[in-house]
């Protein structure tokens, strides 16, 4: 009987069954954000199992109970008199969801968290693959630099929504089942729950971009991550320091300095999504702001647009040269 | 002027640099071959004095060049990596250096001009540094070790990233440098550079010296590795008769013919023999031949048996 | 495979290709000309990565107008400079490049080995990509321009730093892995060996401008009026034997030059070896190098 025998080429034909752009950019974001979770990166999981920790702790445990959800309405009558007209509110609401993002020695918020971990997370998003230059074999990949951006902004975006919309969410869902898990609770509360997704949405994607901007600027991760940090901690402390000066003093146009702190231009538009009138804790004492929505989204679209812009021409110019 | 290295020994730490090596070198070209991180660049600074071998003696003109200044101005050296102020024009860089030698100014910038210019960057010269191709900066590197006219010219790659049109300036400079009398080494990966310009080579490797001197005769030292010698008769009929002929002879270990390129090769381990006495034969079966030629008279192939240590089968 | 019609690119006042019009036939092109010569910028622009401030270009037979994003599914691109990251492993980083291609993971998982098995990449694959030797590095390079099996594949200085041997393998694989598959490649490189040893067809630019276009073989197949020989023994003898034939050597210090009239010089040199009792190490006509012609072209 014959038997069979084969010898195979040394080189041999390919099909790549490529697919398209949008699950490329998908899969590129999401392997990513995947390596978010890696043991390389203890730190990035740290801050995630801090701020869990402190919502269950402070606005499950220890809150208290689904009647003040998520709003309360605080009075300071009792300080003021009958007819006082000054800067500091008499009453104001003091929102759950609110605080969530607000600072964490007046409020009790956990922006400082969000904050470093978005720096952290964002710092060599950009910036490494500038360094070591696979920024070009990225690009010469069947993909635009559009496409490039998004695939880098998706995994910071996705993480930062995993302490932004997400532990708001568990939180309602707590007072929910505290309230006795009834359907009418739901209904009730349908645009609370749709507005803590855009506000957690909306929180996510502007330090995404703002943290991916740092970096395609500075390129070296440790540089980018401090320089964001700063750039947003350090404003809002300037800002809010030159806010409650100029108001004691009683100066006109003291809200204006708040615009230059990004932190709270994303407080006043995150106030104007839950349509609650926005005001600084500062001193311990709530401040009345004078600044209207349109202000604060010119101002927000203005920082948006010139993130994006930015990194687009930093991509565009680094081709160009080599 | 002359070069002798006896039984030198570099080593850095535990790190092997170059073991053992013994050579003479003449004026002229030699070109230093071998792979990356074989020890190269270690004896050029020996040579230069830079460093001071573990073991072993080194003389330039029969002097220490590691202890012995004066020797120094007689060296010229390019070394492989870029080692320029940027912000400064190439005529400022090579005139700096021609200060540093207390050159006056004027002078200084005179020279400059003129041995830039004798390498071709006559526009470039007053531009910054950092605007500089490649092959613009290894002839800034090249007019800045040749401007003081040094008698020992010593380059680590100074072909790398060079367009061909600055390889051949350079090339043709190197040449007219060593007519003159100036002893040149030169490491280079592109070997058909390193034929084009000389036959003297010295190949390194693990620090080891494997053969250094005229690579025909290196070859010929190595006759134990049968030499291919392929032979293109002007008539493609005498390609089997040839073949036959070369068959009766002793020194023939084996024949190949390739009808496509009308060629015959044989193998042999006595090739003087062969090319010694192929004429005779050619001349008395009144074969007429058009070309006759050896694989293995390329560095290419030198190159490669010596690295991977053939001639110690 | 490639046509170009006027295409002119501008940075600012500097003209980097200057209505650079050209036709490549399919197969492996040598891209050869000085630095500056509009050679990458040329390159950027049939990757669809620039725009051409005029002009039209056509690659693998699609016009590059607006959608530039999908001609690089069929292109390769090995940049000449240093651009792979070092805190990956070589199969990590090919797997993540074949999968921003469009791979799916099983598929650019078993065209990373198969392509790091033909560079004879070892263990060292798993190892980060940051110990690797200039040589590997230039390999993993060349992997992820052919990872995603593409119709054509640009190479830059694809040599650049390498040592001979490296330089031999980093060749013979890029000869292999193309012919095979049909790839056709675009090669831009300083060493004109490299053009010879690979490509068919050569190209040369400078200032923006196409200057030759021709077939590889048919240049250096070019044969000159001169025989080179090489003589061991009395040269002298040898040299005073051709006199006789009113034959006049020239010694360009490595070789003797003998003009050649017509195929008799061949047996007359070999009756002077004989008379002169000469070795005749070597006898052939000189043929056109690549080098010259470029720098005829260059000039």
């Amino acid at each position: 009987m014959k038997k069979k025998a084969q010898v195979s080429d040394r080189f041999r034909d390919f099909d790549a069954n490529l697919t398209t752009r949008p699950w490329i950019v998908l899969g590129m974001g999401l392997r990513r954000f995947e390596k978010f979770f890696s043991t390389k990166n203890k730190i990035i999981m740290g801050l995630v199992v801090i701020i869990y920790l402190w919502t269950l702790a402070f606005d499950v445990l220890l809150a208290s109970g689904s009647e003040n959800y998520p709003c309360v309405l605080r009075d300071n009558g009792d300080f003021f008199d009958d007819d006082y007209s000054g800067p500091l509110m008499v009453e104001f609401k003091d929102c759950g969801p609110l605080t969530y993002y607000g600072d964490l020695f007046t409020g009790g918020g956990i922006r400082i968290l969000i904050v470093s971990l978005a720096a952290i997370a964002s710092g060599g998003m950009i910036g490494n693959d500038m360094t070591n230059k696979s920024l070009h074999l990225y690009l010469s990949r069947p993909i635009s630099r559009i496409d490039y951006l998004i695939a880098r902004f998706i995994p910071v975006f996705l993480l930062l929504l995993l302490v932004t919309a997400v532990p708001n969410l568990i939180v309602a869902a707590a007072m929910w089942s505290d309230g006795g898990l009834k359907t009418e609770w739901i209904t009730g509360h349908k645009w609370l729950i749709v507005n803590i997704f855009v506000q957690g949405i909306f929180y996510s994607a502007a330090y995404s971009i703002i943290g991916l901007t740092f970096s395609t600027a500075l390129k070296k991760e440790s540089n980018a991550s401090g320089a964001f940090f700063l750039f947003v901690y350090g404003t809002s402390i300037i800002a809010e320091l030159f806010f409650t000066i100029l108001k004691a003093f009683g100066i006109d146009g003291a809200d204006g300095v708040l615009l230059i702190s990004v932190s709270h231009v994303l407080d006043m538009i995150s106030y104007a999504i839950f349509d609650i009138e926005y005001y600084v804790q500062a001193g311990f004492a709530p401040w009345k702001v004078d600044i209207s929505d349109t202000e604060a989204g010119a101002v927000f679209t203005i920082i948006f647009t010139g993130c994006c812009g930015f990194m687009y021409w930093m991509i565009l110019q680094m081709e160009a040269n080599k | 002027m002359s070069i002798r290295l006896e039984q030198v020994t570099k080593n850095y730490g535990n790190v092997q640099g170059i073991s053992n090596i013994s050579l003479e070198i003449e004026s002229g070209i030699t070109g230093i071959l071998g792979p990356n991180g074989a020890g190269k660049s270690t004896t050029m600074k020996i040579i230069l004095g830079l460093s001071r071998p573990s073991r072993g003696i080194v003389r330039v003109d029969g002097n220490d060049p590691f202890t012995d200044w004066k020797l120094k101005r007689k060296f010229g050296f390019v070394p492989e990596y870029d080692c320029f102020y940027e912000h400064m024009s190439g005529l400022d860089y090579v005139a700096y250096f021609l200060r540093m030698h207390d050159v006056d100014k004027e002078e200084a910038e005179k020279i400059a001009r003129k041995a830039l210019s004798e390498l071709g960057l006559d526009e470039a010269m007053e531009r910054k540094i950092n605007t500089y191709s490649r092959g613009m900066r290894q002839k800034t590197k090249v007019a800045r070790a040749t401007v003081f006219d040094p008698d020992i010219l010593i380059m680590d790659e100074p072909f790398q990233g060079a367009d061909p049109t600055t390889r051949g300036i350079l090339m043709k400079k190197m040449a007219e440098w060593a007519e003159k009398g100036k002893t040149i080494l030169i490491s280079s990966h592109i070997l058909h550079d390193v034929q084009s310009m000389t036959d003297n080579i010295m190949l390194i490797n693990n620090g080891k010296m494997l053969a250094y001197g005229d690579r025909h005769e290196i070859r010929k030292l190595m006759d134990n590795i049968p030499r291919p010698i392929s032979i293109v008769p002007l008539k493609k009929g005498n390609l089997r008769n040839l073949a036959k002929r070369m068959l009766d002879e002793k020194w023939t270990k084996s024949t190949t013919i390739d009808e496509d390129n009308n060629e015959l090769t044989v193998e042999t381990d006595q090739s003087e023999e062969v090319y010694m006495e192929l004429p005779r034969i050619l001349r008395n079966e009144k074969i007429s031949v058009q070309r006759i030629y050896s694989e293995d008279d390329s560095l290419d192939s030198l190159y490669e048996k010596l690295v991977e240590g053939a001639q110690w089968k | 495979m490639i046509k170009a019609t006027n295409v002119t690119k501008k940075y600012g006042g500097l003209k980097a290709l200057d209505d650079f019009s050209v036709d490549i036939p399919e197969g492996k092109i040598g891209v050869l000309g000085p630095n500056g010569a509009g050679k990458s910028t040329f390159v950027k622009i049939a990757l669809g990565l620039l725009t051409a401030t005029s002009g039209e270009i056509t690659v693998l037979g699609e016009k590059l107008t607006k959608n530039t994003t999908n001609i690089r599914k069929k292109i390769g691109y090995m940049p000449e400079h240093d651009c792979v990251p070092d805190e990956m492993t070589g199969v990590e980083f090919l797997i993540e490049m074949g999968m921003v291609s469009g791979m799916s993971l099983a598929g650019a998982t078993e065209r990373t080995h198969e392509i790091l098995g033909h560079l004879r990449m070892g263990e060292e694959k798993y190892r980060l990509i940051g110990e690797y030797s200039g040589g590997m590095r230039q390999k993993v390079k060349l992997a992820q321009g052919l990872i995603h099996a593409p119709e054509l594949i640009f190479l830059d200085e694809p040599t650049s730093g390498l040592d001979p041997n490296a330089r031999r393998e980093m060749l013979e694989t890029i000869n292999g892995l193309t012919e095979v598959s049909n790839t056709k490649v675009l090669l831009s490189t300083h060493i004109l060996q490299d053009v010879e040893m690979v490509c068919d067809t050569v190209i040369i630019v400078k200032d923006g401008k196409l200057q030759m276009q021709e077939n590889v073989e048919k240049i250096i197949g070019k044969k000159s009026n001169f025989i080179q020989v090489r003589i061991g023994g009395p040269v002298e003898d040898f040299i005073s034997e051709l006199k006789k034939k009113k034959i006049t050597a020239e010694d360009d210090g490595r070789a003797l030059i003998i003009p050649y009239k017509n195929d008799s010089t061949y047996d007359q040199i070999i009756d002077a070896t004989v008379k002169s009792n000469c070795l005749l190490y070597e006898m052939e006509r000189t043929t056109q190098s690549m080098d010259s012609v470029y720098q005829e072209i260059i000039e």
